[in-house]
This record gives structure tokens, C-alpha cells and sequence, in this order.
């Protein structure tokens, strides 16, 4: 499957440019907010209400929910990437994998049961709690007519996500799909991460899952599409090997997520996920940056957890995601 | 491109209202039975009817986790039908469609956490122990492709032909897939406020239909490639043959005038299935017995497909949400193996506007070709067809 | 009298407009911009099914006012003048 484009929607702002800008430049700041839970204030890297702004693209969303917003931008900026034209509608899929879903709209919901009552629920935020939601206003605006997947594991949503995209490939039930992942943050979220691992105080001291002493995470929130194809096209020349085979290659680079118990020893490894902030959908973040690697020729020594020295530029070939079985290689 | 294997039915299981298991149900549908009431099994202020499961067998550790239960007890009798003792070191898929059980939607913990802030992790941790599918394939002791979709109201549906699509790819071998969904506060409250839950047992294409009840249940098929099947000494005359889906693009909660993205998915399952039209023996609408539904399910159907028998199966289940797809691929494949189809229950009087005049009793179908149909919020439309091998 | 309910009326559609924005996150429109006459579906606000379920949740909500009936609902959300009638109507009783 060829990347042909990439949108992504983070703390980091708006489109991939905004990964590689982190990539070269080193993390930003997380944004520091006040929570019911603590005295502290909690650091959290939360897409920015200004990220969220495009009357454009947004024109037939007033109703929409932030976890739909995130979606449908990342979605209209992979295609964007790209720079080619859907030819047919009816032949561009969608794939949506998330863990959580549309969560804070689920809790506004819940506060309308328990405020108003059971027969004074507001019907827009129940029909807005649904996880698939957020792939139906993707498919209004770009105007699509082909299948719309939303699925959900906690696991690995975004390798699920592949794994069905490739299915409608390789049967010829599309041309192309867009595969996105997509995790929003909220109060109760931030309460619940707080409450199962240590919050780190700033990006500078972060810690991975494979970390000795454990974790220390700031939670993130975002949205990560990918338009996949048979054929190559867009600014990329990156593909995914076929996902599922037996024959797994021996990659130069192993990519780990945040949530990585434990790093691999065949080759070196990096992790670039945290980033954008810990959430379920890291490996789509993951994968981005692998690809951005690819594209560039350049491992992005300085921003990744684990010091990567043994590699020199140009001679990776194939990354790797640990954990699932993922590759990403030349197309 | 090889041809795509043929992919085997080898076992069904189905719970609802109707009954719990296949030889209750079909004989549930031996006569319309319309038995929907007030919720019993919580509190609330809404006393529309539903159509809830009586005496579901579940252990104690699942009595807060409702849909597993149902969906477990779906599992086992679809698996008991395989004559597979366990399926463990087997390449088995796991897709389950839901809408409830995708949600952290604990009242009770998110009742605390307003009033102080520092919910207990109870209800946090028993969402997180695994979400449907991960959970039926840990039971199982499984490795394979495992998703939970949640495409609202075609969850079912697409679960089923998201495995077709593993099976033909050669990823599993098997595949368990369907959908389960439990009666809960949320949707209730959700189907009240959007004004399609009805005050009376639904009618689906009655001119004077008001809404549908909600229902609960689990409809799960066990889909084998044939190759799969043969090495092990198992036969089925049921195929699942087709699928098809597609999105309107129109409206997140009503359906597109022309049923746009539905006549596209069964064009789809058709050709897929390699199925001409007039093949197809009969059709288990999505017939939720709303005014929308109903009206563009119903034209769309009968324009494409004049008077081949139909029916809608909610007036025994109720709409049974992410299960319904799951449930009524189940009651189609049934309707092709017995060679009937049950009273399209709660139909009288027929709808211009949907030109549809369903069933109006025990129907004597014939032919191999059924196909089963499932709209959603969205604008999500699936369309499945299966074949019965004489 | 027919003074005191004109008076009535008026701040019943001040309200109207200010939540039927909020409640229905018209983001873009303004009260003044909602005449009272103005069309609340299809041509004029442009509102849809969705909207109208909302409505009747903000009738509730902000005016303890029930619709139950949907050809009901078809006349009196016409527009905010119709909706303002109605719910002095069933506040006043008259």
C-alpha cells in the first residue's frame, strides 16, 4: 500500500509539516492546564482551539464535536498532501481506528441524563456520541461514496485499521483508502491517565514505557490520516509492506510507540510518538514520522527517546514498527 | 488476483427477545409474537416498550457487562454447532459490531467523578479489561485479526463483512463475527430525544408506523474458508457470498431521499456474490419502523426488487442496534436453510410512500440467494448476501 | 392586554434567538439576523431534521414547554414568531 498523503491534527498544529518541524526543531512545550483533580496544574499536549478554526473546510460541521473537527481536517489535509484528485467517490474508502472515541461528548451526554433528566437529553450530542460519527463527516466533505469503517480495539486500533484498508485494496473494492486514527483528551481522561500512570512535569522529562523506572507520560490528543493506494503518487515514494505476511523483513530501523514495553535488539530503535503526547493512536503518529524518515533520508536522532548513533543517514531501507507488524519501505 | 476462496457458514448463534438460541427462535417466529414493555432492567423516567432477553444465562463477573454475556452465549452456540472442542492454535478473526459496549458510559462513575472528583477505577477498569472483540478472542484463546466496529446501527453487518474480507485475503482461516449490544440507559434516552422510539410495538412499513423499540441481543456466524473447513471433515450448504457497503454522504442521522449509498452496497454484495437480482429469494430489511427508514429502505427495495418477499424481523427483536446486522444475517441464512420466512410482524396496512407491502404471514420461499440490508446513523448502509447450496 | 402580551411575545422571541444560536451552535448568525418571520427550515436559517428535535428540547428546557405531536411541530416551527405564539399559549393558557 503507497502513502500517497498524510494529514495529521496535534498539539503540534496542523498538517505533516508540523511533525517534521518538531522532528528537526526538538519538542514543544505541552500546554499546562488547570484540573479539578489536582492542585497542580496538568500538562497536556491538546490540539489548540485556533488548530481547529477553517471555515472552509468546516462549513458543514457547526454541530460537530472536536473529535469529528480533528478527523475531518486531518482527512481534507492527507488528500491535500497528496495533490491528486479523487476520480471516483464511490471507490475511496474510509478507515477510522480509535480506542476512546468521541469520549467528552459521551460524558456531555451523561450530564444531560443526569441534569435534565432522561426525556430532556439533547438529541444533536447523542447522535454525536457515536463513534462513527466523526468518518461520516469525513465522507460529507470530501464528498465520498465508498465504504466507512469505524472500528475500535484499545490495542492497536491504527494496525486494524491497515490491516482492513488492505483488504479493500487488494480485492479491488477501492482505489484508495483513507486510514486515520483519531483520540481526543478531555477532564476525565486526564483524571483516569492520572490516576494509572506518573504524569511527567514538563517534555523534558518524558519517559517511555520501556524505560527503566517506568513511565512518565503527558497525555495527547489528535488525529492522524493517511491516504493509502495501490499506486505511488504524492511526495512521498513510501509504501506498507503487505500487513499480516509471514515473511516479516529485517528492518534497519525499528520504530517503537511511547506505550513500547520493551525495545527491540535486531536494530536500532527510535521513538518519536511522544511528541504529539501519549495516546492509543501513537503507532499513526509513529508511522508518520517513519515516514517523513524515509522521505528525507534523515533519522531524527535528536528528538527521538533513544539515542540513536549507529545509523547513518540514507541507508535505512525498511523501518519497522515493534509491536505490531508493521514495515514501511521505499516504493 | 486469485479468486476469493468460498467462505462457509459452519455455525449461528442467535439471542434476543426472540429467544435464546436458533431452535427457540425459530419457533418464536412460528407466530408474531409482540410482547415489548416498559425497561425493567434499570431505572428510568421512559416507559416506551422494549423488547428485552429474559433469563440470559451469565456468569457473576459479567453482570455489569451485559453485551458480553449476550455475546458470549451467541458464540457458544455458533461454536457447538462447528464440533470444535476449542479452537485454540487455529488463525481465528474476531469481529463484533456494537454501539454500547464501545463506550465509557458508566453512570455511576461518572456520577462520582462530578460530584468530587476522584471516581473510583471500578467501572474504568472493567471497561478497560478488553472491548468485545479483544475479550471473545481472549476467552477463546485466539490469535487473529480482532476488531470491535462500531458503525452504529450496520455494526452487525459490517463485522461480518469485514471477516469476509480477512478470509479472502487468506489472514484467518475462521472467523467469529456478528454483533451484540445490551438495552441501556443511554440509547434509550438518545432514541427518545431524537423522537423515533414509538409508544406502542413497532410496525415496520405500516402506514401507520411510529417508531421503533429498542431490543438487545447478540447474532453471531462462525465463517470458515472452504479449504479450512474440508481439512477438518466439515460440510455447510450456507454461504456468506457477498457484502457490499457504502455511506450516503448526506446527513449524520437521516438517511439520503434516494437511498443513495444503500442501492451502492447491494450493487456491490450482488456483484461480489456474482448474484443476479432476480435471484434473490427474499429480503430481511433493516425495517426499523421509523418514518425515514422505512420510507427510503422501503422505495429503494422496491424499486430495485418489485415484489420479492420481504420482511423485517424488529417486531419480534426490536432494533437491536450494533447487534442487528449480526442477528438478522443469522435469521436470513435460517430463512434460506428452512425454506421459510416468519410474519413480517406488525405490519397491516401498507404505505404508499414506501411501496413496500411485506409478508403477512409464514412465507414458503424458494430459491438459493437471500440478501439482508442494514442502514445506519452516519449515512452507513451494508448489504449482505447469503446462498443456501442445495 | 393586547399590549401585555405583545410585550410578552417580544421577550419570548428574544430568547428564542439567542438559544435557538447557542443550543443549535449557529455560530455564525446573529439574533437580529433571525427576523421574526424568517423561515427557521430549509430556505431562510436552513435548519434540518436534527434541529428540529433539538427544538423541542430547548422548548422543554427553557420554557417547560412540551411538543409531542410532529404534525404538530410542523406549524408551530415555522418560525420564531410561530414558536413564540405557541409557547405563550401554553404558559398563559389562552
Amino acid at each position: 500500500m503507497n502513502i500517497q498523503g498524510i494529514g495529521m491534527v496535534s498539539a503540534l498544529g496542523r498538517g505533516i509539516d508540523s511533525l517534521e518541524t518538531v522532528l528537526e526543531t526538538g519538542p514543544i512545550a505541552p500546554s499546562m492546564i488547570e484540573v479539578p483533580f489536582r492542585p497542580a496544574l496538568f500538562p497536556v499536549y491538546a490540539v489548540a482551539k485556533e488548530t481547529l478554526k477553517d471555515k472552509t473546510a468546516l462549513s458543514r460541521m457547526r454541530r460537530a464535536d472536536r473529535f469529528s473537527k480533528m478527523a475531518v481536517l486531518a482527512a481534507i489535509d492527507a488528500l491535500q498532501n497528496a495533490g491528486i484528485e479523487l476520480h471516483d467517490p464511490a471507490r475511496t474508502g474510509v478507515v477510522l481506528g480509535t480506542a476512546f472515541g468521541p469520549h467528552p461528548t459521551v460524558f456531555s451526554f451523561l450530564d444531560d441524563i443526569l441534569e435534565f433528566g432522561d426525556d430532556a437529553v439533547s438529541p444533536t450530542l447523542f447522535s454525536h456520541s457515536v463513534h462513527n460519527a466523526a468518518a461520516s463527516y469525513v465522507s460529507v466533505a470530501l464528498g465520498l461514496a465508498g465504504p466507512a469503517m469505524t472500528l475500535t480495539t484499545f490495542t492497536d486500533p491504527f494496525h486494524q485499521s491497515l490491516l482492513l484498508a488492505q483488504t479493500w485494496l487488494d480485492q479491488g473494492v477501492c482505489d484508495s483508502v483513507l486510514v486515520g486514527g483519531v483520540e481526543e483528551c478531555g477532564t476525565v481522561m486526564e483524571y483516569i491517565v492520572s490516576r494509572k500512570l506518573r504524569i511527567a512535569d514538563d517534555e523534558t522529562n518524558i519517559q517511555p514505557f520501556f524505560a527503566e523506572g517506568g513511565p512518565s507520560v503527558i497525555p495527547g490528543e489528535g488525529a492522524v490520516f493517511f491516504l493509502l493506494g495501490r499506486e505511488p503518487a504524492g511526495p512521498y515514494s513510501v509504501q506498507f509492506g503487505q500487513i499480516g505476511s509471514k515473511a516479516e523483513p529485517a528492518p534497519d530501523l525499528w520504530i517503537v510507540d511511547f506505550e513500547c514495553p520493551a525495545l527491540p535488539s535486531s536494530a536500532p530503535a527510535g521513538c518519536w510518538s511522544h511528541l504529539a503526547g501519549s495516546m492509543p493512536t501513537s503507532t499513526a503518529v509513529s508511522c508518520a514520522a517513519g515516514a517523513l524518515i524515509l522521505k528525507n533520508g534523515t533519522v531524527y536522532s535528536q528528538t527521538s527517546l533513544v539515542k540513536i548513533e549507529t545509523v547513518q543517514p540514507m541507508q535505512i531501507g525498511c523501518i519497522g514498527h515493534k509491536k505490531t507488524n508493521i514495515y514501511l519501505g521505499k516504493s | 488476483m486469485s479468486l476469493p476462496s468460498t467462505v462457509l457458514i459452519t455455525g449461528m448463534g442467535a439471542v434476543s427477545a426472540a429467544g435464546i438460541g436458533i431452535p427457540a427462535t425459530l419457533k418464536a417466529f412460528q407466530r408474531p409474537r409482540r410482547e415489548p414493555a416498559p425497561v425493567t432492567r434499570f431505572e428510568s423516567l421512559l416507559t416506551f416498550p422494549v423488547f428485552e432477553v429474559e433469563n440470559l444465562p451469565a456468569p457473576p463477573e459479567l453482570k455489569k457487562m451485559r453485551t458480553y454475556a449476550l455475546a458470549l452465549t451467541a458464540v457458544s452456540e455458533a461454536l457447538e454447532q462447528t464440533g470444535l472442542s476449542n479452537l485454540k492454535g487455529r488463525r481465528v478473526g474476531i469481529a463484533l459490531g456494537t454501539t454500547v459496549a464501545s463506550q465509557l458510559n458508566d453512570l455511576e462513575f461518572y456520577n462520582a467523578w462530578r460530584s468530587n472528583y476522584a471516581a473510583p477505577m471500578e467501572a474504568v477498569d472493567r471497561f478497560l479489561s478488553g472491548n468485545l472483540a479483544a475479550f471473545i478472542a481472549k476467552e477463546l484463546g485466539v490469535n487473529g485479526p480482532a476488531i470491535t466496529v462500531v458503525n452504529a446501527c450496520s455494526s452487525g453487518a459490517d463485522a461480518i463483512g469485514a471477516a469476509l474480507g480477512w478470509l479472502q485475503s487468506g489472514l484467518c482461516d475462521m472467523a467469529i463475527a456478528g454483533g451484540a449490544d445490551e438495552l441501556n440507559r443511554i440509547p434509550l434516552c438518545g432514541f427518545n430525544a431524537l423522537g423515533v422510539a414509538s409508544a406502542e410495538a413497532c410496525r415496520p412499513f405500516d402506514k401507520n408506523r411510529s417508531g421503533l423499540n429498542l431490543g438487545e441481543g447478540a447474532g453471531v456466524m462462525v465463517l470458515e474458508t472452504e479449504p479450512s473447513a474440508a481439512a477438518r471433515g466439515a460440510e455447510s450448504n450456507l454461504l456468506l457470498a457477498g457484502y457490499g457497503s457504502a455511506v450516503d454522504a448526506y446527513h449524520l442521522t437521516a438517511p439520503h431521499p434516494e437511498g443513495r449509498g444503500l442501492r451502492r452496497a447491494i450493487a456491490q454484495a450482488l456483484t461480489t456474490a456474482n448474484v443476479r437480482d432476480d435471484e434473490i429469494a427474499f429480503i430481511n430489511t433493516h425495517g426499523t419502523s421509523t418514518l425515514e427508514n422505512d420510507k427510503v429502505e422501503g422505495s429503494t427495495l422496491a424499486d430495485l426488487f418489485g415484489n420479492t418477499p420481504m420482511l423485517s424481523t424488529k417486531g419480534y427483536t426490536g432494533h437491536t442496534l450494533g447487534a442487528a446486522g449480526g442477528l438478522e444475517a443469522v435469521f436470513t441464512a435460517l430463512g434460506l436453510r428452512e425454506g421459510w420466512i416468519p410474519a413480517s410482524a406488525g405490519f397491516e396496512t401498507s404505505d404508499e410512500e414506501t411501496g413496500v407491502i411485506p409478508v403477512r404471514e409464514k412465507t414458503k420461499v424458494h430459491g438459493a440467494c437471500a440478501l439482508s440490508t442494514s442502514l445506519a446513523f452516519g449515512g452507513s448502509n451494508a448489504a449482505l448476501v447469503i446462498k443456501y447450496r442445495k | 392586554m393586547a399590549a401585555d402580551k405583545e410585550t410578552a411575545l417580544q421577550e419570548i422571541r428574544e430568547i428564542l434567538k439567542v438559544k435557538l444560536i447557542e443550543q443549535l451552535s449557529l455560530e455564525d448568525v446573529k439574533p437580529e439576523e433571525i427576523t421574526d418571520e424568517l423561515p427557521l427550515f430549509g430556505e431562510g436559517l436552513g435548519l434540518d431534521s436534527l434541529d428540529a428535535v433539538e427544538i423541542i428540547v430547548l422548548l422543554q428546557r427553557n420554557f417547560g414547554v412540551e411538543v409531542k405531536d410532529a404534525q404538530e411541530s410542523r406549524e408551530i416551527f415555522q418560525s420564531v414568531n410561530t414558536l413564540a405564539e405557541y409557547i405563550y399559549q401554553q404558559k398563559t393558557g389562552a
